[in-house]
């Protein structure tokens, strides 16, 4: 038996998982959404026959959190051990990752391969690559031929490109001595988060300012996750010196491969361009001419991005929180790391990256604002401020 | 320092600081509940304002009426007794909605003015996210000397409301229908008071809800008097005068005697002397049947009661009033008024409101009188 885990009903409803839906699969399927849920089932949850399909935020914003956190521990435990199959699934998770019997992976991929997994599912063997790539459950065996292949052809000459240049590699398997004088930075399998790659792109692109950054299409654990297509986005939605710099994605694979990816339109924005994992193509592009990217075309290039509300911002936690937490404090005037208790990682995230990008919310307010705020301060009753006392200027 | 209270699940994740620094600032503190059963423990205690947020729970955002949510119930329930502790402290709502008939809902109940949360797919521009912040201060600014007036209005009509159930005058069966009239007659007044009045209906129509609701107010003085009166002042059944005004305290006011057609008016106010004074008549005269049939001023009987049962003291208080009143005369004109008075006064408008305190002053007074 499959045990799906998710107290986020209406999300489901949402991914066309619909009770009739849920009830036409019922012989395979056994949807849980609730403590009291689970406890039915009892410890035929944990037999070798089930797979479990774990909402890592399960009850989080409810009494039952703790309790829900000690079964996550659980599973956490009893799939390290190989005693359970589980896939754990996220709005907030951006990519995938897979090691025998434990998946890690993205709500919405989840809801999208899970009938396909289901027609799949028997009771001698389980394999969660259905789940995690959908129709193509062994695509990540053909990306990886198709890199050592692309690596194996690579040139030996190193690409010359005037100015100053950036060059992104994976940690392993990339492409050696790539632009002769060109700074190279690397990125891991761990580097792959959203809150991850803020960080790096803060730690390399703020103080040197380049010409062209290049990057790899495929990093991380799972290739078919393209995320380099995710990196472009981040390196445009960035507030640095290189924001508006040319990107350019070299990978092994087409377009084609690409065109049902989240990100898939960072392509269709001006300066952003895919070229081939080969240094002739790298050379090529980085001796083209581009007409530079302005900071007035930036949010009508980003508007073609048109990213969906992350999956994980359906209920309690809504998004209309964050935003409007967000907005309100931006209009006052106040700094959101000023506010107490509010998660500003959250804004680390791409979708908060690109929205504030987007809408130009980057920008300070204009005077008018400012002093009609400072305005409104002054007019409340209460306390107010006479004078400031400069701590400065007084004789020590 | 304003007690704010703020009814968020996400209150601690953000909400109430972004409220402290934006809207709040140095008027107040907000202090938060974030389940509705937090909320009903907490509004047992008074606040001068309450942010409502209308989703608490998981289970509100698979609700399809409004009505069923967490932050509706709450709200019907401050708003079900107008005895409740916070029936007039201002309600923000802060919605995610935007859906204009799920917020007249709200404010069907009784909300002041509402924030919407921004939802990224409705950020149409930086000027509305701008006015949005913007009305919820403006908002709060008027609440706050708004919330101040109902305050003290709504305290005063609950002392007395208070002081009226513990009253044995009212508590007889023939004198219980008087208590329902003042009752409703305060929360009628209260609504008149404090009804939104559209820009339309301020300019065009020159409604003075403030001159209107003071006519209300001070009409409870009519069922007050006759809640001090003796019940046999009227015939039980027909409730025609009998002739003989006695208050509660055994005091005369009007004594009939047919044997020597005699009416003794004791105290009478003298408007002209400005003192009261004995009046005596008989059935012949030209206002004799009014003392016959009972059908005297309300002034008339209030300053007897104010006079028969303390002498007196606050006959200023009720004269200023009364004055008040006379010019108020959209009901009872006067002839005089009616040639040269404008029914429709600026100045008279922006008077109503003390002028409705001083009644409630006046009518705590009288209910609290030693019987």
């Amino acid at each position: 038996m499959i045990y799906l885990i998710d107290d986020k009903k209406n999300r489901q409803k949402d991914f066309g998982w619909s009770e009739d839906k849920l009830a036409e699969y019922s012989s395979f399927l056994t949807p849980l959404y609730n403590l009291g849920d689970i406890a039915r089932v009892g410890e035929a949850l944990y037999s070798d026959e089930s797979v479990i399909l774990y909402h890592e935020s399960f009850l989080d914003f409810t009494p039952d959190r703790s309790k829900a956190v000690d079964q996550r521990n659980k599973l956490v435990e009893r799939a390290s051990n190989n005693e359970i199959t589980v896939a754990f699934f996220s709005g907030s998770q951006s990519s995938k990752s897979l090691s025998e019997n434990a998946a890690y992976l993205p709500v919405s991929v989840l809801y999208q391969n899970l009938e396909l997994f289901i027609n799949h599912y028997n009771r001698e063997s389980v394999d969660l690559k259905y789940l995690l790539f959908g129709q193509s459950p062994e695509i990540e065996e053909e990306l990886e031929e198709k890199r050592a292949k692309a690596n194996r052809d690579i040139e030996d000459k190193a690409a010359e490109i005037p100015g100053k240049n950036l060059f992104i590699r994976p940690k392993r398997r990339f492409i050696p001595d790539a632009i002769k004088g060109a700074k190279e930075e690397s990125i891991t399998s761990n580097d792959i988060s959203d809150e991850k790659l803020s960080e790096k792109i803060n730690e390399w692109l703020t103080e040197t300012e380049f010409d062209n950054i290049f990057i790899p299409l495929c990093f991380g654990q799972t290739l078919s996750d393209f995320n380099g297509l995710r990196l472009a986005c981040h390196i445009r939605c960035t507030s640095t010196s290189n924001q508006l710099k040319n990107i350019f994605i070299y990978g092994f694979v087409g377009i084609e491969y690409l065109l049902e990816n989240e990100y898939f339109n960072i392509l269709k924005t001006r300066n952003v361009q895919l070229i081939e994992h080969k240094k002739e193509a790298i050379q090529a592009a980085g001796n083209n001419c581009h007409v530079s990217l302005s900071s007035q075309d930036l949010s009508v290039e980003l508007r073609k991005l048109n990213l969906p509300t992350p999956k994980n911002y359906y209920d309690s936690h809504s998004i209309a929180n964050e935003w409007g937490i967000y907005q309100m404090a931006r209009n006052g005037n106040i700094n959101v790391n000023d506010l107490n208790n509010f998660d500003t990682s959250k804004f680390e995230s791409i979708y908060f990256k690109w929205l504030i990008a987007k809408n130009e919310l980057n920008i300070q307010l204009p005077n008018d604002q400012i002093l009609k705020q400072k305005r409104y301060s002054e007019n409340l009753p209460g306390l107010t401020l006479i004078t400031k006392i400069d701590l400065d200027k007084i004789p020590k | 320092m304003k007690k704010i209270l703020l009814i968020d699940d996400m209150a601690h994740e953000g909400w109430k600081s972004v409220l402290e620094k934006t809207v709040v600032k140095t008027t107040g503190e907000i202090l938060t509940a974030i389940t509705q059963d937090e909320a009903e423990i907490k509004l047992k205690e008074e606040f001068d304002l309450i942010f409502l947020d209308v989703r608490l729970i998981e289970l509100d955002h698979f609700k399809l009426s409004v009505q069923d949510m967490s932050g509706f119930k709450i709200l019907k329930k401050i708003k079900k007794k107008f005895t409740n502790p916070n029936f007039s402290t201002p309600v923000i709502l802060i919605t995610a909605t935007n859906k204009i008939w799920n917020i007249e809902a709200f404010r069907q109940y009784g909300i002041d003015g509402y924030y919407i949360k921004e939802h990224p797919d409705h950020s149409f521009s930086k000027d509305i996210s701008r006015e949005n912040l913007e009305n919820i201060q403006n908002k709060y600014q008027f609440l706050l000397s708004e919330g101040k007036k109902r305050k003290s209005i709504w305290n005063s009509s609950i002392e007395f409301i208070n002081t009226l159930n513990n009253l044995n005058y009212f508590n007889d069966s023939s004198n219980k229908n008087i208590k329902t009239r003042i009752s409703d007659k305060l929360k009628l007044g209260y609504a008149y008071l404090f009804k939104d009045v559209t820009e339309l209906e301020r300019t065009t129509l020159n409604v003075d809800n403030e001159s209107m609701a003071f006519i209300i107010y001070f009409s409870i003085l009519e069922e007050l008097v006759k809640g001090f009166s003796k019940n046999t002042n009227w015939d039980r059944t027909t409730h025609i005068f009998t002739g003989n005004w006695k208050f509660r305290n055994n005091r005369e006011f009007i004594l009939y005697e047919p044997d020597m057609d005699k009416i003794t008016v004791h105290p009478y106010w003298d408007h002209k002397k400005n003192r009261m004074t004995l009046k005596e008549l008989n059935s012949t005269d030209k206002k004799a049947d009014n003392y016959l049939e009972g059908k005297l001023n309300l002034s008339e009987q209030v300053y007897a009661l104010l006079f028969l049962y303390d002498g007196n003291q606050k006959k200023d208080l009720f004269k200023r009033i009364n004055n008040h009143r006379n010019r108020v005369d959209y009901i009872h004109s006067s002839v005089a008024n009616i040639y040269r008075e404008s029914l429709i006064d600026s100045d008279r408008k922006n008077r109503s409101f003390n002028k409705i305190e001083e009644c409630l002053t006046l009518l705590n007074f009288i209910i609290n009188l030693p019987k």
